[in-house]
């Protein structure tokens, strides 16, 4: 605790308080039930993809994109708000105040363009909701042929911190090619420990990303996931360009998951109201990717908690996607919260939707 | 227009020009070089450039190698003369990438192609506004994350 404190500032604090009471004017004086309804019945959800932070490891153009996103009137503070909403108490309350019982929070090292959020910074956040919160490592790959040895000894040994489920890496924002063997042994690491591996795919808004298709379209993936059965790989976004706001590796992300067993998707982001303002994009991958008959490889995220409600409101879209386009309540538990459970071996309890 | 008026929309101006008034310092630099395959190797295609500060400033942690500031596609290989302007505030050294588009899809080995090849060099005497470089593609489909530092 002593050094979550040592990187937030008084106003900091304030703005997260803040952030949690205006989060919270809807609730009144009991906390909401958790799961979503379901025709009378309340489904269980995990989000698997939030991000705790340092806002001081924050690339300086980062953090001007980050906070001009910030909407009226929380952008006239939005450095503080921003700051005060990585906060694993800030994070506790957004997912509370949408019904959410679990969350992932991804350690990244990014430092061209999103930052860092170190591994450490994850392993003491997940000891705020220990039983709620379950980490994804990562590692540097800046220096990969110096420092190569280094950070993987360094990645197993936080894999095997207690919290840690999985890996996530970000070629575009980290600047590695996805089909370069030099960096095949963290998908070997993956399937040696059983750790699954999430793994952004498609284009990025953030400054400094690598946006050609070596680092972003998930068909450079195949030759990974073909030589690392044991792996399983969660392919992020499903190869969404937030460039352009529309869907560019859907198809393969699609046919990935059809032939490989061990390939998993997570529409996470891309039907926000700033990627996707009618809903369609997202009402569009959720129908397809039930047409193909790959409900069991969906795993539910958000991406965020980028602004306040933001993790509530993309929940509300999604399941808003599975009811319009005919999903079951199966189908919804499963992409809701029980394929996470079944890929990263986690128990979900029955308290997680009542 | 009354005196107070034009006080306020001069410090109204004067607020907006200090908002909008970012100073990038750019150096320009002269590159003279020459673009190489191995002897042999097929040398028909395209030529695509990056040029990247070779470490870039970033406090502590946040400092990194690489960062692509500028790019450009020559018609083939063989002596380029290239005028760049660097980003002086961003890092420091300068890097010269480049790969060899052999099939013309201008893709870095799309999926298939794994013929392609590609190099790195660290200029030497950065800073100067006259600088030369020797370029020689020879690893197939690797970014520049691969050959540098």
């Amino acid at each position: 605790m002593k050094r979550r404190f040592g990187r937030t500032t008084p106003l900091a604090l304030a703005s997260a308080f803040a952030l949690g009471a205006l989060v919270s004017l809807d609730v009144g004086c009991g906390a909401p039930p958790r799961g979503v309804d379901w025709n009378g019945k309340r489904l269980a959800v995990v989000d698997m993809h939030l991000h705790p932070g340092d806002w001081d490891h924050v690339p300086e153009d980062t953090r001007k994109f980050l906070a001009s996103r910030f909407p009226f009137p929380i952008g006239l503070d939005a450095e503080a708000a921003a700051k005060g909403s990585l906060l694993p108490e800030s994070i506790l309350g957004e997912i509370d105040d949408a019904g959410i019982w679990g969350a992932g929070l991804f350690a990244i090292y990014a430092p061209r363009t999103v930052g860092i959020a170190s591994n450490e910074l994850v392993a003491e956040d997940l000891t705020f909701a220990p039983d709620r919160f379950f980490g994804l490592a990562s590692l540097r790959v800046d220096r990969w042929t110096t420092d190569r040895d280094a950070e993987l000894d360094r990645l197993k040994s936080t894999l095997s911190r207690p919290g840690f489920v999985g890996i996530k890496v970000a070629h575009a924002h980290q600047h590695f090619r996805m089909d370069d063997p030099a960096f095949f042994p963290i998908y070997e690491i993956s399937a040696s420990l059983g750790k699954p591996l999430y793994l952004h795919t498609g284009t990025s808004p953030f400054p400094g990303t690598s946006q050609e298709p070596a680092y972003t379209d998930p068909a450079y993936l195949e030759t990974a996931i073909q030589q690392f059965s044991g792996a399983k790989f969660i392919l992020g976004h499903l190869g969404y360009d937030f460039e352009e706001k529309r869907h560019a590796g859907l198809d393969t992300c699609i046919r990935l998951a059809k032939t490989y067993s061990n390939v998993f998707l997570e529409p996470s982001a891309l039907g926000s109201a700033s990627s996707d303002p009618t809903g369609a994009n997202l009402k569009e991958a959720m129908r397809r990717m039930r047409e193909a008959g790959i409900t069991d490889r969906i795993l539910y995220g958000s991406d965020g908690p980028q602004s306040p409600g933001f993790v509530k409101g993309y929940l509300e879209r999604t399941v808003t996607a599975m009811k319009e386009t005919g999903y079951t309540e199966q189908e919804a538990a499963d992409v809701l919260a029980r394929n996470f459970a079944r890929v990263f071996g986690v128990t979900i309890p029955a308290e997680a939707a009542e | 227009m009354s005196r107070a008026r034009l006080v306020f929309a001069g410090a109204l101006v004067f607020a907006l020009a200090g908002c909008i008034n970012e100073e990038t310092r750019l150096y320009e630099i002269e590159l003279d070089g020459q673009v190489a395959v191995p002897s042999g190797a097929p040398s028909a295609g395209a030529v695509h450039l990056e040029f990247h500060v070779a470490r870039t400033f970033g406090e502590g942690e946040l400092a990194h190698p690489l960062g692509v500031f500028e790019t450009r596609t020559v018609a083939s290989v063989g002596p380029v003369r290239e005028t760049v302007l660097y980003p002086l505030d961003e890092g420091d050294g300068l890097v010269v990438y480049g790969w060899l588009d052999r099939d013309g899809d201008g893709v870095h080995c799309a999926p298939g192609q794994t013929e392609e090849p590609a190099g790195l060099v660290e200029v030497a005497s950065f800073p100067a506004h006259a600088l030369s470089f020797s370029l020689t593609l020879s690893a197939p489909c690797v970014g520049p994350e691969s050959l540098y530092p």
